[in-house]
């Protein structure tokens, strides 16, 4: 498998007044496609700043990321702009739908922004993916009519609808109960085998850790720990966490 | 690319009904704003028809055209001051016609030349002593008879006066009382019968010396060609005697000027509170009314002069029975009590039999048409010039019938514009020329002036110039109201400007050009009727100035009111520019956004402004605005505007909405274009 996501030797800092404070040191990360992969940590580990760097919303003060063969720090803000809405999907932590917008019209925005896809391929497809995240008679509502497992799972069409390479999910299940945080992760894993999209993760939930293929662990912005492969380390990971 | 525009304009919608108090604030502001400017655009380019409708179609033209070496702005209702303007000169009227006739757009072309001129009138025993005069030097007793009559009554009026100013001050010494006793004494009258030029002389020199002094007014004459001035200014209407005829001398006076200026002053000042009536004013409540009908109390023993004795006795009835006294009251008494207990009750009735039964027995103006007046003015070069000019006819501007200053101006032919204004012609040289012959003057130069005069081979030579034998030097002929010339020759001549009235205004701009075009070569400029009408037209451009000022404060500050809003509004959703961008929103995008949102809120004010606008113009073109004042009735064209509203005003009010909400999200669309998309990870829902 190839490399969708390369992290070399990079580090990031802030500037804080006159200091400057250097969220990750020298990070080194592969991400395969098709891989379910979750960085772990816990808070102000560098997590979130990884999770930045890896989704192009960000750029690094050393080393490079390399997102599908281009190295982000020498695209444009538009290039960055463009390759986030052609080969990324967001999740957010706590949802960020557009709240005057229906649920049939968040989804419908990537592709509108995209352009050149015609009104029956967009509905198709817009319908297609609400039906597969179960919101297919949701389609009118606004996103403060629905439960936060619903709004997720518009927020996750929304990720998914422009059919990109990589998938990132800043805490998805941060903000809602157990029972509708697993059934929204089941949800997710289900779309990782099936269409063999990357999913990539930040999270300290051990839910989200149990279902990950991989444990990418971060502390003080250091990767510590990186399980891969076989079911048990992970496994072994998230009970120790 | 269509499906963006939607999904902003539906954006801009919705976050407009999310944020609904700010966009209330904020679109109302709007509203208001294109609601003024429609109406107020709207009104102005009324007032702008109106006067052009009442200045450019009576008097002035669309353009002026004049020398443009001219000292002084043209000023067709004067300037600042009153003297005669230093307008330069136009030497020959037809050759600018003619250039100018065939231009495009232009259908009528009218001389012009501006002169002031007084005019003095006697008083009114003065008048009658000089008819009386006339009367008998013509041997018409008959008609000397009832003139007579009146040069004893005024005397008797004259000593009624004196015996009232006696008996509370000293000054009225005992010749003057004996004067006015012999003149209303039996005596004098039987002696004038036998024999009047004796007893005319005493009047003359005793007499006349106690009555009123005459008044002198000013005219502004413009001296023009009158039958090309009628057909070119539709609005003029003759009200009383005709036009003056063609090639023949004469003036035409405003009726209002007349009226406001000239009219006898009880006559005048019942008109004044007839008027104000009928605008709503009561007697019992307006001081000024009362004051009014003070002033007329006070002119009131004037109708007495002017009243032919036998008329007197007439009038006396009706008045007596009016105001309920025996006949026999004196009628300066009866007068007093008729015009000084006026009330609202009774003011209508007693106004028409003041004009029923006074009016027509008395002369209610100094001259009246058909009279030949005589008008002096300064020259050019400072002399006095008196010129004879009949009064032909008075006439009004259709529309402006009450208006002050649409009748201010009198028009007269050219020939008596060029007498006044001082023009030397051929005949007056010779005049000059036998002038100087006849007294033996000679021409001296200054350097050699004490030789000349005081020299040694001067001598004194006293020559007696006989008077009977003198022959009449100042040839007159040409200053006689009967002097009779050709339109067509004095056309060649000189004027001091020229009205162009165009077909089709509104394309002024573009014709002045053409004009200038043709004019400049031949040393004159071009102004437009309002550059060349001074205040008056020039008040249109000062209002649209001050309304249009006005209108951009207000606008300036929606504009930093609207700006605040939104910047806080921008402020209060980083968190949804960020998730855009972050989802592969271009900055563009998110630009266009807010500008949209704003935009959608500037048209929809808009729109809902110019509505409401639109219908209050429309409600005001019913019921019309009132004039109450004389400057805003030429303004008006009338005593009322009736406004209208065109599509231009409709589309500047959009287009000041759609500008205003522009700008104002120029800054805040900026910041929102700043926010970052890793703002949408920490962001809060």
């Amino acid at each position: 498998m190839s490399a969708i996501i390369e992290v070399r030797g990079v580090t990031k800092d802030y500037p804080l007044g006159q200091l400057t404070v250097r969220a990750l040191h020298g990070v080194e990360l592969c991400v395969d496609r098709g891989e379910f992969t979750t960085i772990a940590g816990p808070s102000g580990s560098g997590k979130t700043t990884l999770l930045n760097l890896i989704g192009c919303v960000d750029v690094p003060t050393g080393g490079s990321v390399v997102f599908d063969g281009a190295v982000t720090s020498s695209l444009s803000d538009r290039e960055l702009t463009r390759l986030r809405l052609e080969k990324l999907g967001f999740i957010f932590q706590s949802f960020n739908l557009v709240q005057v917008l229906s649920v049939f019209q968040n989804v419908e925005l990537p592709l509108l922004l995209q352009g050149g896809i015609d009104v029956a391929e967009r509905k198709r497809r817009v319908e297609s993916i609400l039906d597969r995240v179960g919101l297919s008679r949701f389609l009118r509502h606004r996103p403060n009519e629905l439960s936060g497992g619903q709004r997720q799972r518009v927020a996750i069409a929304r990720a998914l609808v422009t059919k990109p390479r990589l998938v990132l999910a800043d805490e998805p299940t941060a903000n809602l109960d157990s029972v509708t945080g697993n059934s929204i992760l089941e949800l997710m894993k289900e779309l990782n085998q099936q269409d063999g999209t990357t999913f990539i993760f930040s999270t300290h939930d051990h839910r989200v850790m149990e279902l990950a293929s991989r444990i990418v662990r971060v502390q003080d912005g250091r990767v510590v720990e990186d399980g891969r492969g076989d079911k048990s380390p992970v496994a072994a990971a998230a009970a120790a966490y | 690319m269509l499906a963006n525009v939607r999904l902003l304009v539906h954006l801009g919608l919705q976050s407009l009904r999310a944020h609904k108090t700010k966009s209330l604030i904020v679109g109302g502001l709007m509203t208001f704003g294109a609601f003024l400017v429609v109406v107020s655009l709207a009104l102005l380019d009324s007032v702008e028809r109106a006067t052009r409708a009442s200045i450019v179609q009576s008097i002035s033209g669309d353009v002026q055209l004049y020398d443009a070496k001219a000292k002084d702005k043209l000023a067709l209702f004067g300037g600042f001051g009153f003297g005669t303007e230093d307008l330069g000169e136009i030497p020959s009227y037809a050759k600018i016609r003619d250039a100018v006739t065939g231009l495009d757009n232009v259908v009528g072309v009218v001389p012009y030349g501006i002169a002031n001129a007084g005019v003095s009138s006697p008083g009114d025993l003065d008048r009658a002593l000089n008819a009386l005069r006339d009367a008998v030097r013509a041997g018409d007793m008959p008609a000397a008879g009832p003139l007579a009559e009146r040069v004893r009554g005024i005397a008797a009026v004259l000593q009624a006066q004196q015996e009232k100013q006696a008996s509370v001050s000293q000054t009225v010494t005992a010749d003057v009382k004996a004067v006015l006793e012999r003149a209303t004494s039996d005596a004098l009258w039987a002696e004038f019968e036998a024999s009047p030029l004796p007893v005319l002389d005493w009047l003359d020199t005793k007499l006349a010396p106690l009555g009123e002094q005459g008044n002198t007014f000013y005219l502004r004459l413009a001296g023009t060609d009158l039958q090309a001035f009628n057909k070119t200014f539709s609005r003029i209407k003759i009200v009383e005697g005709e036009l003056v005829p063609p090639d023949t001398r004469g003036v035409l006076v405003g009726k209002s000027f007349i009226d406001r200026r000239l009219k006898m002053a009880v006559a005048m000042n019942l008109d004044t509170v007839r008027t104000e009536r009928a605008r709503g004013a009561t007697i019992a409540g307006t001081k000024t009314l009362q004051e009014t009908i003070g002033k007329a109390v006070r002119a009131s023993p004037r109708i007495v002069y002017l009243l032919a004795p036998r008329d007197v006795a007439v009038v006396a009835k009706v008045i007596a029975a009016e105001v309920g006294q025996p006949e026999s009251t004196a009628l300066t008494v009866l007068l007093r009590e008729f015009i000084g207990e006026l009330d609202d009750a009774n003011f209508d009735r007693r106004y028409g039999i003041f004009y029923e039964v006074i009016a027509p027995r008395i002369q209610l103006y100094p001259f009246r048409v058909g009279d030949t007046i005589t008008m002096t003015a300064f020259t050019k070069s400072g002399y006095l010039r008196s010129v004879n000019v009949k009064v032909w006819g008075i006439y009004t501007i259709d529309g402006l019938e009450t208006s002050d200053i649409a009748g201010a101006l009198s028009l007269c032919d050219l020939v008596t514009f060029r007498e006044l204004y001082g023009q030397r012609t051929a005949s007056l040289d010779a005049e000059l020329v036998k002038m100087k012959a006849a007294s033996g003057a000679a021409a001296v130069e200054r350097d050699t002036a004490e030789d000349a005069l005081f020299g040694g081979d001067a001598t004194v030579e006293v020559k007696t110039v006989e008077q009977a034998a003198a022959e009449p030097v100042l040839e007159k002929v040409d200053r006689q109201a009967d002097f009779r010339f050709e339109q067509g020759k004095v056309n060649e001549g000189m004027v001091l400007s020229t009205a162009v009235l165009l077909k089709d205004p509104s394309r002024l701009r573009e014709t002045i050009t053409e004009l200038r075009r043709v004019v400049e070569p031949l040393g004159l400029q071009a102004a437009t009727w309002q550059e060349a009408t001074g205040v008056v037209g020039q008040i249109t451009l000062v209002i649209r100035g001050v309304l249009l000022t006005a209108i951009f404060i207000l606008f300036l500050v929606t504009t930093v009111i609207l700006n605040n809003s939104l910047v806080m509004a921008t402020l209060e959703r980083v968190a949804e520019f960020g998730t855009l961008r972050a989802i592969g929103a271009q900055r563009g995008f998110v630009n266009a956004m807010v500008v949209f949102e704003t935009a959608v809120l500037g048209v929809l004010a808009g729109v809902v402004g110019s509505v409401a606008a639109v219908a209050c113009v429309l409600w005001l073109g019913q019921v019309g605005i009132p004039a109450p004042a004389d400057l805003l009735q030429v303004l008006f064209g009338g005593p009322r505007l009736y406004p209208t509203v065109h599509v231009d005003n409709v589309v500047a009010g959009l287009l000041a909405t759609l500008t205003v909400s522009v700008f104002a999200t120029l800054y805040p669309a900026r910041l929102a274009t700043r926010v970052q998309p890793v703002v949408a990870m920490q962001g809060k829902e």
